[in-house]
């Protein structure tokens, strides 16, 4: 059974012109190279260089997610303590109005709105969702 | 709402069609259009998906509305064990999780040469 399987893939394949590993990997380079060089990529790792080097927008981050993870682990996230609530509310509305975040988060919204387009077009032609079978949902 | 249409650079849209028109010759890929296209023609297989399906959504609904029939799952379960025995489905499964294996080596080379996932980066922002 398995023989016979092998033979009928085998067969199929027969007379076309397959694309070797080599060359795909190439194109596949060539296309990070290209991407890489998008004004929308430069954007956004200016943005993400600029976002490492401000103090005062890491301090802002970190304190969100300090009192994100407290509140998380010690079971307080759904509503039981609204104070506490609030509290997280105005440290998440503080690093949200950091420039140099406003400015990352920007730059990251305007790459994935291209990085969405291209893999939509890739996913349209090879009949497969990229980001769903590269392990990226929306959800998660 | 108008959908916004996003402009892919001429350089960058070159550079994905490149590696589409590879992608599409590279034997995984050509594997799973051959299966797909066997599946679609065994007329068997495509009515047994279909009725697993719409019998999928009635169990989902009917879980929801709290009318739950078991004789229903039963009966997705029976036809679950035939879609597992049928070739041509077996076959695409196959050729399907190839295709997506190979994907992933691709989006791995991308990803490590710009130093973020592209997969990521071009996930649908919502459901």
């Amino acid at each position: 059974m398995r023989f016979t399987l092998e033979v009928k893939n085998v067969e199929e394949l027969i007379g076309l012109e397959l694309a070797p590993h080599s060359v795909v990997m190439q194109a596949a380079r060539d296309f990070s190279f290209v991407l890489a060089n998008t004004a929308q990529f430069t954007r956004f790792e200016h943005a993400a260089d600029r976002l490492n080097k401000d103090a005062a927008a890491q301090q802002a981050i970190q304190a969100f997610q300090q009192r994100q993870q407290f509140l998380q682990t010690s079971g307080m996230m759904n509503g039981v303590n609204p104070e506490a609530r609030i509290d997280l509310e105005r440290l998440r509305e503080a690093f949200l109005a950091e420039p140099s975040v406003i400015e990352y988060m920007k730059a990251q919204g305007e790459l994935m709105t291209l990085c969405q387009a291209v893999a939509a077009r890739i996913s349209n032609a090879i009949g497969l969702n990229y980001a769903a079978a590269c392990g990226a949902s929306c959800c998660g | 709402m108008e959908k916004q249409i996003t402009i892919i650079p001429d350089e960058l849209m070159s550079a994905a069609d490149v590696l589409i028109e590879n992608l599409s010759s590279a034997e995984p890929f050509v594997r799973y259009e051959r299966a797909a296209q066997r599946l679609k023609s065994d007329h068997e297989a495509s009515g047994m998906l279909e009725k697993a399906s719409s019998l999928q959504a009635k169990i989902r609904s009917a879980q929801v509305s709290g009318s739950f029939d078991q004789q229903e799952l039963e009966n997705l379960r029976h036809l679950q064990s035939h879609i597992q025995e049928n070739q041509s489905i077996a076959d695409y499964s196959r050729a399907q999780q190839g295709a997506v294996n190979y994907l992933r080596e691709v989006n791995q080379e991308i990803s490590q040469l710009i130093g973020v996932d592209f997969a990521s980066l071009a996930r649908p922002t919502s459901c």
